[in-house]
């Protein structure tokens, strides 16, 4: 009989056991409870509470709320990015180093800070209160909050493919006379693409299951103020457990939508894109 | 002898090219947007925090309620990072320095605490552990409270901070090679020795930053726990979910003053990230200089 | 340490990285390992080590079968492609590391290790660095801190991958003669990879050269450049020429001149290889062949020549040859070979055959041109 040899670094058998042990207790099986439950229900019942109108409302203003976030992220991510990359100025690297805020800083502070901001007596809500524009306790509101924690996913999503990007590629277009706007649109901005898509694919994701950044600002009425996040929560504060069931598993089954299209946009944009 | 006078040319001011004016609105358009939507909300805590004065200030944090929440958010962090740190450490070991088949299986599920919502995490162990549940019902009956005690908090932080310290060494570590693991192994060491000799020196800077980040979220993690909670102030109230309860009470010094404590954290966080990035880069640029 | 490869296979997913390859390595001997990227040298080397696993076949080390032995058993001393230096630890650190990881049974006093590590220090040259941290080193210096550290062990066998890929030429060139040297002194088994046929000629005992995961030729240096057994052979050692005629009465015709194939068969196709030292040129107004490029180049004068077809030959000839008169970029000129390597091809594989071309037709030329009387080597 053949006796297996040995692999070469030490270390499988217990690295595979504890990361297989530590992957299920605290992904799979919750995972599957989750599931579990949500199958257990008879399908009337899922549908009702999955599609009841309130949730739909939910749905609308969290999926459309967290769209525009991630767009503003974009815009402004690719901004920044880029005047951080290419540009030096006083102050760069102390904006740099707080880039990563939305990280680093819990979604509470974040929500009562954006809150204390944006409110009729705000700094800034105070300001836009005489031309009639209302943020905080709007869907604004709620997009704002979104836009926070989502902005360092698409910044430090660029950032490093703008830094490793051939400069040479630019100078060459334009000694062969294309003009900084086309250079943009047809050199760097393809290489960009895959970045871009990714960042706001991650900001999206973020936005659509963000509570703690948003519900102080929200206002959370239903049907009106109301996230998907919360709704989960109040359901379960009615005990509800049913219900929130159902709606958690529409936004998982969200999420694995947007990461699956996040993987596919990936591939095709290297396919098409990339020959630079 | 007579002198010459010489006449130069006068200097033409070169037309401002339309690159200058993109660069000035660009860095001007980003100063803004920083200062509004990052640095407003950090003066915002501060100033809120202090506007009583110092010794509201100090009144707030030292409430029962107040010392009570860090308490809990104390032991939650003391029982996730060390525990995600380890299995953290071994999944990347595995992952970079041994061939699994799935990888990018595995990959996904570690990375699943950080994709999905924080709420939905939570209300998975409610599910599992809750009281209409069979284990949660059994537990009760032998007097264990998983959901609305400290045990299901500390489960959910465990959770929703179990990629952190993984997602930090994977990628340093997938850099670094095999190359010198396999050199110490053809010398003769194996194990802990290996590990502790070869690879923990190379991955200090990236192991360190990986568990800041993983303490950061474990001390800030709202959610999740606010879902497993129960909101028992003086005895299930995390810092956050005690700042929620401040805040909706409207005392919003008190609840400023409190989320002044996890601001200062973050920044912390921020400046041990930037400490740990010129670590990296310096010992990259030494690496690479020379040849 | 004697090393035996016997029916080595390996292959990840569909790709075979080596078919089926046997191969002897003597004790004491130094035996470099041959060939393009990509054809299963490093593989093989890091087999032998108990790197990799291979899919069939054996090794014997000192004729007992290793083959699944783990790497720890097996005593070699491996040296990576980039050196893999321990970059947290300083030289002496590094240099010590495998008597110090060693268990309590078998680790040497500390004083011991002490004396070792500078006697290695000694041997490589690099006594003053023994506290210096590798960013601190060149690469050559590192590639010594890792040989040092792979002979503290005392291994019996040294496994060099690529050693020397990454450094100047000079170095390159030092290093290797120093290898050369210490391997002699030693007397440690030996091999090492590599790309480099300058690297391999001057270093090995033996060359083994691979093709794609097969083992194409071995043997002592002077044998392989004298008598190539196939095209690829020929072409990796030396500057070479190789073309492709049809035998004809005797003779290959190449474009623009021809070539004496001896005992070829008639009709058959055949590879000539013609090292670019072993052509002369002269000034012909008649040839179709056109000089490119001429050069010199120390004491010696490289030309391109182009022929009908427009591929090019690479001719080296002494710079102060009376030949050459009369020669410069763009005339005609006559190609004249002095010796062919010939590889009749029969049922799709090249056999060899070297052919010492007959001097009767460069002789007539010099004794029509009524010039000096330089001879010709």
């Amino acid at each position: 009989m053949k006796k297996r040899t040995p692999r070469v670094l030490p270390g499988f058998g217990l690295t595979m056991g504890t990361t297989i042990t530590g992957l299920s207790l605290f992904v799979l099986i919750p995972l599957a409870v989750l599931v579990l439950r949500g199958t257990t229900m008879n399908w009337q019942d899922f549908v009702s509470a999955a599609f009841s109108p309130r949730a739909l409302a939910s749905y609308k203003l969290t999926f459309f709320t967290a769209l525009a976030a991630g767009l503003g992220n974009v815009v402004i991510g690719v901004l920044v990015a880029w005047s951080l990359t290419r540009y030096r100025f006083p102050g760069r690297r102390l904006l740099d180093g707080i880039v990563d805020l939305p990280f680093a800083l819990p979604t509470a502070v974040a929500g009562i800070s954006l809150t204390a901001l944006y409110a009729k007596n705000g700094w800034i809500g105070s300001l836009l209160a005489p031309l009639g524009i209302r943020i905080a306790f709007t869907p604004v509101g709620i997009s704002l909050a979104m836009l926070f924690v989502g902005m360092p996913f698409v910044i430090r999503a660029v950032q490093p493919v703008l830094e490793d990007f051939d400069t040479s590629l630019e100078e060459a277009a334009k000694s062969l006379g294309a003009s900084g706007l086309t250079t943009f649109r047809k050199i760097i901005f393809p290489t960009l693409l895959p970045a871009i898509l990714t960042g706001f694919t991650l900001s999206l994701a973020r936005g659509l299951g963000e509570y703690g950044s948003v519900i102080f600002i929200a206002g959370n009425m239903p049907f009106k103020t109301e996230v998907t996040s919360l709704l989960i929560v109040t359901q379960l504060e009615e005990f509800d457990y049913s219900g929130a069931t159902a709606i958690a598993l529409v936004m998982l089954g969200a999420s694995f939508l947007l990461l699956f299209a996040l993987n596919l946009l990936q591939r095709i944009a290297f396919k098409g894109g990339n020959g630079s | 002898m007579s002198t010459r006078v010489i006449h130069l040319p006068k200097l033409e001011r070169t037309a401002i090219t339309s690159e200058q004016v993109l660069r000035v609105v660009l860095i001007t358009t980003t100063v803004i947007v920083m200062t509004l939507f990052f640095i407003m909300p950090l003066v915002v805590v501060f100033v809120n925090a202090f506007r009583g004065g110092l010794g509201a200030y100090t009144a707030a944090l030292s409430h029962p309620h107040t010392l009570a929440a860090i308490k809990l958010t104390a032991i939650a962090v003391l029982v996730s990072v060390p525990l995600n740190t380890l299995l953290g450490l071994g999944a990347a070991w595995l992952v970079t320095r041994h061939k699994v088949p799935g990888r990018s299986l595995l990959l996904t599920l570690i990375d699943m605490p950080f994709t999905i919502s924080p709420i939905v995490s939570g209300l998975m162990f409610v599910l599992i552990f809750g009281s209409h549940s069979l284990l949660g019902a059994w537990l009760i009956e032998h007097g264990i409270r998983i959901v609305f005690a400290v045990p299901g908090i500390i489960l959910a932080t465990t959770f929703v901070t179990f990629p952190f310290v993984v997602r930090e060494l994977i990628p340093v570590m997938d850099s670094l090679g095999s190359d010198e693991e396999l050199a110490g192994v053809s010398l003769g060491a194996w194990g802990w020795t290996l590990f502790r000799k070869i690879t923990l020196p190379n991955i200090r800077w990236g192991l360190l930053y990986g568990i800041i980040l993983c303490t950061a979220r474990a001390i800030g993690e709202f959610g999740a726990v606010s879902v497993v909670s129960g909101h028992i102030r003086g005895r299930t109230n995390t810092i956050p979910l005690h700042i929620e309860v401040l805040f909706n009470e409207y005392q919003t010094t008190a609840a400023f003053a409190v989320a002044s404590l996890l601001t200062f954290f973050a920044l912390v966080t921020l400046i041990a990230k930037e400490i740990v990035m010129r670590q990296v880069h310096r010992k990259n640029d030494q690496d690479s200089s020379v040849s | 340490m004697s090393i035996r490869i016997q029916n080595i296979s390996k292959s990840w997913g569909s790709f075979q990285a080596l078919k089926d390859i046997s191969l002897n390595v003597n004790d004491g001997e130094l035996v470099a390992l041959l060939g393009p990227s990509g054809s299963g040298k490093t593989t093989l080397l890091r087999i032998v080590a108990g790197l990799e696993q291979a899919n069939t076949g054996e090794i014997f080390l000192h004729d007992v079968n290793a083959t699944r032995h783990h790497v720890r058993r097996r005593q070699v001393g491996f040296v990576f492609q980039h050196y893999a230096v321990f970059r947290h630890m300083s030289v002496f650190e590094n240099i010590a590391f495998g008597l110090r990881v060693r268990s309590r049974k078998t680790r040497p006093a500390e004083a011991e290790i002490e004396r070792r590590v500078q006697e290695l220090l000694h041997l490589v040259h690099l006594e003053e660095y023994a506290q210096r941290m590798p960013d601190q080193l060149s690469g050559g210096q590192r590639q010594r801190v890792a040989l040092a550290r792979a002979l503290a062990v005392e291994p019996k066998m040294l496994l060099l991958d690529e050693p020397f890929g990454a450094l100047d030429a000079r170095v390159r060139q030092e290093l290797r003669r120093w290898l050369r040297t210490l391997q002699k002194e030693l007397g440690l088994t030996t091999i090492i990879v590599t790309h480099d046929q300058e690297e391999a000629m001057e270093v090995a005992d033996r060359i083994v050269i691979m093709n794609n995961g097969h083992l194409e030729q071995e043997g002592a240096p002077e044998v392989l450049w004298d008598r190539p057994g196939s095209p690829f052979v020929f072409d990796f050692l030396g500057h070479s020429n190789l073309l492709t005629g049809t035998a004809s009465k005797g003779l290959a015709q190449l474009p623009g001149f021809v070539v004496e194939t001896g005992n070829v068969p008639e009709g058959g196709r055949v590879r000539v290889g013609l090292r670019s030292f072993d052509i002369k040129v002269w000034l012909d107004r008649s040839s179709p062949c056109i000089l490119k490029h001429i050069s010199p180049f120390g004491d010696l004068m490289r030309l391109q020549v182009q022929l009908p077809d427009r591929s090019e030959l690479t001719v080296q000839m002494p710079r102060r040859s009376s030949l050459l008169r009369g020669v410069a970029e763009g005339v005609n000129v006559h190609v004249e070979p002095t010796r062919a390597y010939l590889f009749p091809e029969t049922a799709g594989e090249f056999q060899n055959e070297v052919v010492l071309l007959p001097d009767s037709r460069l002789t007539e030329h010099l004794q029509h041109t009524k010039g000096s009387a330089l001879v010709e080597s």
